[in-house]
């Protein structure tokens, strides 16, 4: 059997070293940022996993004593659970509303242009100042929903007062902020095939057959990105809760512990408690738990139709 | 673009980075500069608002008078966790006082600040003519770290017209009298919708001392939470959640109007006893000026502690670190004088935590405050417990007060396991700090 013998890898010129000199100069900001501001505090926070760090002295190594920890700590399997419900079945429910709204500005009505544009401002307003108007819809007697609830003769809700109904508002409060992934969803849908439509129409199909057989698995590929996406949005959910929640003293979380969620425990952990070392831990079982989710789906996500592979 | 010629794109990075430049420019802050012969002090506060307005014309009068230093105040006004971050950054603020009381222990436990005994100790400041329950809790491990310049005091407050509408003439001297005053006041709807309440008492670390508890044993380092005492307290709490009904609660509590205006739960007749500060007093002549309204001690129960009130506050610190740590005392020193104290407590209406000043009759012709100002000079004036876990605590206490009145579990449990879970994390603290 002969030899393989492999091409010399040819010497650059003069020329070629300028020229990729001066691309790596020019790279270079960002790259150094990106180390000096992302993977050096990556790294970071892995080392202080593993040591107890109360950021005012030396952290202490002492193995994996926050992660043996983590798993007793009962407020953490709150944070855990809460963040889990979000996901599980906060974030289904904002996926089909927001398929459900792009698959409405999608039809051919007068003032499209404006609806359109109604849903999708509340996505650029700043998540806090949204928040805190929320606050005063959520409100038991002069807020606009306890208002129209009591028009039907039904009781007002304590909607951040019982710990039954924190996450339902919450969940009914994200609604607001789809705009983004509508958006998503709308540009998807302009490529759905108008002929496999009307030759779909011509076969006898009605609107919801369509939909179902046809639009949607068109968009299949928008609808797993999105899913993606939001998914790991998800796990770190805080923003929303934390103006709900938070009051002077730095306690947050609603009536016992309802939405306090698993970013919230670790800031608060982090920054309050004086335990940089557990919330780090925390971080990585996070990026962890985030990993295998993704895994997960992609693993699963036989029925995404790539219609561009099948033509 | 890609065609751009090399005159054309210096010219374009020249105007980017010089807009770029003056986009950094700051807008504010170009009057009252310093001098370079200054000390530049800055320093961090808690307060905001009008209090933030008040302590600024102190402030500037402290710069006025001493041409050696420039006090820069900024407000951190609900971010506190930004001057932790800043001592472990190395770039503390000079002077703080976003410190609460209740975290000094923990911050300084961790080598945080710097002592001020020393300081103290040379220029005479040794707890005479303060409130000695506060100028004890200012001291922890031998060291002091730290001066208030202002107090509070709890209690409740309630409107004589409305006790008068169900007979009642005086303040309830016990928590029985409470109770019926309370349960009198109450009106709820045919449906069970609450319309008006006496008390809801809430803050498990006030009624469990007003019962008699104890929360911390310093002598042996112990968490009693769960004592007797403190479970008969927060059964109590409860009480009026369960008989009235937790969701009715939570709805009730849910239309309360924003505390700091005319629709303040109280001042609408909502809520009939609350639970205030003497601070409330500029509230009710700012937003209710035509309520009638008188305060009163916690009632105890029989074995509890009659005239108990807690206090917490901001504390005047020095972060570890600072440059100029005699400019950062001197100010201090300053804003504790008898004079400076007084006119900063009495445009915010809280109490000097000195007798002198506290005694002036601006303070104590006012009935209301002299109570407020008899409680925390009293011997059952209680600062939080100095342990380096009280943030620990307190959020831990909460969530048992709320899970407890929301019915999820029992008192008796929710506070076995508080003990339990904070005795823990205070071990694994006191070992680590080496106390």
């Amino acid at each position: 059997m002969t030899a393989i013998s492999l091409p010399r890898r040819a010497r650059m010129t003069v020329s070629q070293w300028r020229s990729l000199r001066n691309g790596l100069l020019f790279v270079s900001p960002a790259i150094i940022g990106l180390a000096i501001f992302t993977i050096w505090p990556i790294a970071q926070s892995l080392y202080y996993s593993f040591t107890d760090y109360n950021i005012l002295q030396p952290p202490y190594w002492f193995g994996l004593e926050n992660y043996e920890d983590l798993l007793k700590d009962r407020v953490f399997g709150i944070a855990l659970s809460n963040t889990l419900i979000m996901v599980l079945i906060g974030l289904p429910i904002h996926l089909i509303f927001d398929i459900l709204m792009a698959l409405l500005l999608n039809s051919k009505v007068r003032g499209l242009p404006l609806y359109r544009t109604i849903f999708y401002i509340p996505s650029i307003t700043p998540v806090v100042a949204s928040a805190i108007v929320w606050l005063w819809l959520f409100n038991g007697q002069y807020g606009i929903l306890n208002v129209i609830l009591r028009w039907f003769g039904i009781a007002p809700i304590g909607w951040l007062t019982d710990p039954n109904w924190t996450k339902p508002a919450l969940i009914f409060m994200g609604l607001w902020f789809g705009g983004n992934t509508i958006l998503v969803y709308l540009a998807g849908l302009q490529d759905v095939p108008e002929e496999m439509l009307e030759a779909a129409e011509l076969d006898g199909a009605n609107a919801l057959q369509k939909t179902w057989k046809i639009t949607l698995p068109m968009i299949s590929p928008i609808i797993f990105y999105t899913m993606i996406i939001n998914i790991i949005g998800y796990f770190q959910y805080f923003s929303e809760a934390w103006v709900l929640t938070a009051n002077r003293e730095g306690a947050a979380g609603g009536p016992a512990n309802s939405i306090l969620f698993y970013s919230m425990y670790l800031y608060q952990t982090a920054f309050q408690q004086f335990k940089m070392g557990y919330a780090s831990a925390m971080a990585w079982i996070l990026f962890l738990i985030v990993l295998v989710a993704t895994v997960i789906l992609f693993r699963t996500s036989g029925w995404v139709y790539y219609h561009a592979e099948n033509t | 673009m890609l065609n751009m010629k090399r005159r054309d794109f210096l010219r374009l990075s020249a105007a980017g980075g010089a807009a770029a430049a003056l986009g950094g420019l700051p807008l504010s802050g170009l009057a009252a500069r310093p001098t370079k012969q200054q000390a530049f002090l800055n320093y961090w506060t808690g307060w905001s608002g009008f209090e933030f307005d008040v302590l600024q014309g102190l402030v500037d009068q402290f710069n006025a008078e001493h041409p050696d230093i420039f006090i820069n105040m900024t407000t951190v006004f609900g971010q506190y966790d930004k001057v932790l971050t800043a001592i472990a950054g190395g770039n503390p603020p000079d002077i703080v006082s976003a410190v609460w009381l209740r975290q000094l222990v923990g911050i300084a436990a961790r080598d945080a600040l710097t002592p001020l005994t020393e300081f103290a100790a040379r220029d005479g400041i040794d707890g005479t003519g303060y409130f000695p329950q506060l100028w004890s809790n200012w001291q922890w491990n031998g060291e002091l770290w730290g001066l208030m310049v202002t107090s509070n005091s709890n209690l409740l407050a309630y409107s004589p017209a409305v006790f008068a509408e169900v007979g009642a003439t005086e303040a309830p001297k016990t928590l029985a009298e409470l109770d019926e005053i309370s349960m009198a006041l109450e009106k709820v709807d045919s449906d069970g919708n609450i319309e008006r309440v006496g008390i809801l008492p809430a803050g498990l670390r006030w009624w469990g001392l007003v019962f008699g508890g104890t929360f911390y044993d310093e002598a042996n380092q112990k968490i009693t939470a769960n004592d007797p005492k403190i479970v008969a307290a927060l059964e109590w709490m409860a009480g009026y959640w369960s008989r009235l009904g937790p969701e009715k609660v939570a709805a009730f509590q849910s239309g309360f109007g924003d505390y700091l205006s005319t629709q303040n739960s109280f001042f609408v007749g909502k809520e009939n006893i609350t639970q205030v500060g003497e601070w409330f007093i500029q509230f009710q002549k700012q937003f209710a000026p035509d309520l009638e309204m008188n305060m009163m001690a916690a009632p105890p129960p029989e074995g509890g502690r009659a005239n108990c009130t807690t206090f917490d506050g901001s504390v005047f610190a020095i972060p570890a670190g600072v440059q100029n740590p005699e400019a950062s005392w001197t100010f201090i020193k300053w804003l504790s004088e008898d004079e400076h104290m007084g006119e900063f407590c009495y445009n915010i209406q809280n109490i000097p935590p000195k007798v002198a000043p506290a005694s002036e009759e601006r303070f104590v012709g006012d009935p209301r405050f002299q109570l407020a100002l008899d409680l925390l000079n009293g011997e059952n004036a209680f600062g939080p417990d100095k342990m380096p876990v009280n943030d620990f605590y307190g959020t831990r206490l909460t969530e048992a007060e709320t899970a407890v009145k929301a019915g999820q579990i029992s008192a008796q449990e929710a506070l076995d396991r508080v003990t339990q879970e904070v005795q823990e994390e205070l071990d694994k603290t006191l070992e680590r700090l080496g106390i």
